[in-house]
């Protein structure tokens, strides 16, 4: 049996930087579900005039229960259209509704979600999201389809998708129904599943949008979006450091995630033999993954490094693969370990995630795993010896334990919370007068602070003493015990130094999602595509539901 | 306005940290005002009560109740007395964490009134005080009629204000250099 690879060896920053999509990825396991279990959806409502304003209504019907999207078209002047987190007003802003919306539904929701953060919404609804135009695509794309011309396949690719969200919002936020309301229905049981689903149906809204606008403008003359064509277009998602601190702040909910991705690894090269047919599935889709990456395009220094990287591992990964004897004893350990002297962190994870796929009877199960439903973890046992709390803190910040914290390279920033906009940021600690308004997303850093406080006790006492004695360190010493359930909870790399890149946050959680064609802004700021090559959702089958996610062909 | 737990949660957690609270107990706070607006109470304000006072009639109820949440495991041996509580009530919570972690029923007598919880639910008779002069607490009891769980909550208005203004001084007060690049943007999104 080949074990999980270690945290120290995973957790780190420039590892979790590097992680790619895979079969567990939240979008995967919601289109694999809706196809296996035969959902059905439906249009009930596009009243949109044509200048493009008023709202559409698109239904998703299961087994059990329905999930509307509620679409707002607007008609958005050039100068408001910005994808921070600061913007008042948007193309696009929608609801995931827990049901089918009445009229009295619709008209509540239009005087709420166009206003985003100023407004609110109630417990019939699961998630608030907004979405902008990508100006040059849509352009292109309406005057095209207004003329009877279909529109450039290259511009499409170029840009990837006709909108991007740029916030989507779940869990209680803006007075939307709490996690725990839906968590217990199979189809919401996994992460993100209803903002998964969200997404989905608004990819569907935006095609229908661009077809109508360009109906509005050029009538009769007027064609469709050509589904080969529209299949490639993807949503964009614009993200800043808001989602950073969420995989700090949600230890045993991260910790979910990889410890199931790592298990998933750890089955697959533990198997002794890959018949013919589940090589030749990994062959097929190594194709198919090598042409999304070939369409992978950014301007961001970083990241075009790691990119190059990334290409050159592919075409080493490439000759390794047809000359491999798959014919051996564990061919798939033996494949990894190759590829962990042979490749960069990205080709190395590229390949982890792709040797799952022809496992889905092995893998798939654990999507199931990777939800937080373990309330209890948050309460300290005040019974443990102080002993036993200094051993898992070394445990999980060994490796802090020896860095000078007071060294300014190693403390450099500090993230805070802005009274502007009411949203994270990263700040420089010695140049702005933050520290004061720091946020607890340094756990390495309080981790060594409690440690050494921690030592100058008597081991045998029980942790409760220490706490009344030193109740500063309660974050802490809560978090290092959540550590027993949670091996892969903490990032075992500095999130305040002067070379902390933001951006490497923002990947691991946008790859669990599933996204692809990550493009950094900036080291703080990311765009990326989901849903690119997915059936739209009435095209939904068993045949299509998953592996949408590697294009056929290098467009 | 009714709201979310979730955002009694995350408010809660705030103005406990902008009262002064470090953030372990900050997030005792927030778990404290959600547990109690999941009973039906009003978490929020007690939570405001509790950080409003300048002085606090008593001890404070997040700092003791840490206490006996963490001493959870002594319970069953000996009771745990306590005088001169402040908003005892915000005392359950904690209680509650007591109750899941030995997974036995916790009873809590307070000035003649009193309560029983099983860690998930809660059942009360009798008033509490806004001071408790004795507050005793044991492993004993039975959770036969909790009271009904909510999925929202809908605080007093002048509560949820104060927990917001308390909130508030946890915010940095932008200055031009975070604006352009504690968020990293800069680049033109009209593309």
């Amino acid at each position: 049996m080949v074990e999980r690879r270690s945290p120290d060896a995973v957790m780190t920053l420039a590892r979790l930087g590097s992680l790619h999509q895979c079969r567990l990825s939240f979008m995967r396991q919601l289109t694999r579900r809706m196809a296996r279990e035969g959902w059905t959806f439906s249009r009930p409502a596009f009243e949109i005039d044509a200048k493009g304003v008023g709202h559409a209504v698109y239904t998703a019907q299961g087994p059990e229960r329905a999930y509307s999207l509620v679409a707002f078209a607007h008609d958005l002047p050039p100068e408001m259209r910005s994808d921070r987190v600061i913007a008042t007003a948007w193309d696009a802003t929608f609801t995931l509704f827990d049901g089918v919306p009445s009229v009295d539904d619709i008209a509540r929701l239009s005087k709420n979600v166009p206003l985003q953060e100023a407004g609110r919404v109630s417990e019939r609804e699961i998630s608030v999201s907004r979405a902008n135009r990508s100006v040059r695509l849509w352009e292109h794309i309406v005057d095209a389809l207004s003329q009877g011309r279909q529109p450039d396949p290259a511009h499409l690719d170029a840009v990837g998708y006709l909108m991007r969200t740029t916030a989507v919002y779940g869990s209680g936020k803006l007075g939307a129904a709490d996690r725990e309301v839906i968590a217990d229905r199979p189809e919401m049981q996994a992460p993100f599943q209803a903002e998964m689903l969200s997404v989905y149906l608004t990819r569907w809204f935006v095609r229908d949008l661009v077809e109508h606008m360009a109906h509005a403008r050029g009538g009769d003359a007027s064609v469709s979006l050509m589904p080969e064509l529209a299949n490639r277009l993807g949503i964009g998602n614009s993200t800043g450091l808001g989602m950073a601190p969420y995989i700090i702040n949600h230890p045993v909910l991260f910790n979910n995630w990889i410890m199931a991705r790592e298990e998933a690894i750890a089955r697959v090269r533990s198997l002794a033999k890959a018949s013919s047919e589940e090589v030749a599935r990994f062959k097929t889709l190594f194709a198919r993954a090598a042409n999304s990456v070939a369409t992978w395009q950014t301007e961001h220094p970083i990241q075009l490094a790691r990119l190059a990287g990334l290409r050159g591992d592919i075409d080493a990964l490439q000759m390794q693969v047809e000359s491999m004897d798959f014919s051996i004893n564990a061919p798939w350990d033996h494949l990894m370990r190759w590829a962990e002297a042979a490749l960069t962190a990205e080709g190395q994870e590229w390949l982890a995630s792709l040797i799952l796929e022809p496992y889905g009877d092995l893998v798939d199960g654990l999507g199931t795993c990777m939800a937080d439903t373990n309330p209890r973890a948050y309460i300290i046992d005040g019974a443990m010896p102080v002993g036993e709390v200094i051993a898992l803190l070394e445990e999980s910040f060994g490796w802090a334990l020896e860095v000078d914290w007071s060294a300014p390279e190693n403390c450099a920033r500090a993230w805070y919370v802005s009274e502007e906009k009411l949203e994270p940021r990263l700040g420089e600690r010695f140049e702005e007068p933050i520290a004061a308004y720091e946020q607890p997303l340094a756990p390495a850093r309080d981790a060594a602070a409690a440690h050494a406080a921690l030592c100058e006790w008597e081991r045998a006492a029980p942790i409760a003493d220490f706490l009344e004695a030193h109740p500063a360190h309660r974050h802490t010493v809560r978090r290092a015990q959540i550590a027993q359930i949670a091996p892969y909870g903490e990032i075992r790399s500095n999130t305040i130094g002067a070379d902390v890149l933001p951006i490497d946050m923002l990947r691991a959680k946008l790859a669990f999602f599933g996204v692809t064609h990550f493009d950094p802004r900036s080291d703080r700021w990311v765009r990326v595509c989901m849903y690119a090559g997915a059936p739209y959702p009435p095209d939904l089958t068993l045949e299509n539901g998953d592996d949408w996610i590697y294009p056929e062909t290098a467009s | 306005m009714s709201f979310s737990l979730n955002e009694v949660e995350a408010m809660a957690r705030k103005a406990a940290r902008g009262a002064g609270c470090n953030w372990g107990l900050a997030e005792e706070a927030g778990r404290a005002a959600r547990w109690l607006c999941a009973q039906g109470l009003d978490g929020v304000q007690l939570l405001s009560e509790a950080l409003s006072s300048q002085e606090l009639a008593g001890v404070c109820p997040l700092k003791v109740g840490a206490s006996v949440a963490d001493r959870a495991a002594t319970l069953p041996c000996a009771p745990h007395k306590l005088a001169h509580v402040a908003y005892p009530v915000l005392l359950l919570p904690f209680v509650a964490m007591a109750a899941q972690r030995l997974e036995q029923a916790v009873w809590v007598e307070c000035d003649g009134a009193h309560a029983v919880t099983d860690g998930q639910g809660l059942a009360m008779t009798g008033d509490f005080p806004d001071h408790a002069t004795r507050v005793d607490i044991l492993v004993d009891g039975v959770l036969s009629a909790p009271m009904p769980r909510q999925t929202r909550a809908t605080p007093d208005p002048e509560a949820w204000a104060a927990l917001a203004r308390l909130a508030h001084l946890t915010y940095a007060p932008a200055t031009e250099a975070s604006r352009l690049h504690g968020a990293g943007a800069g680049l033109s999104d009209n593309d």
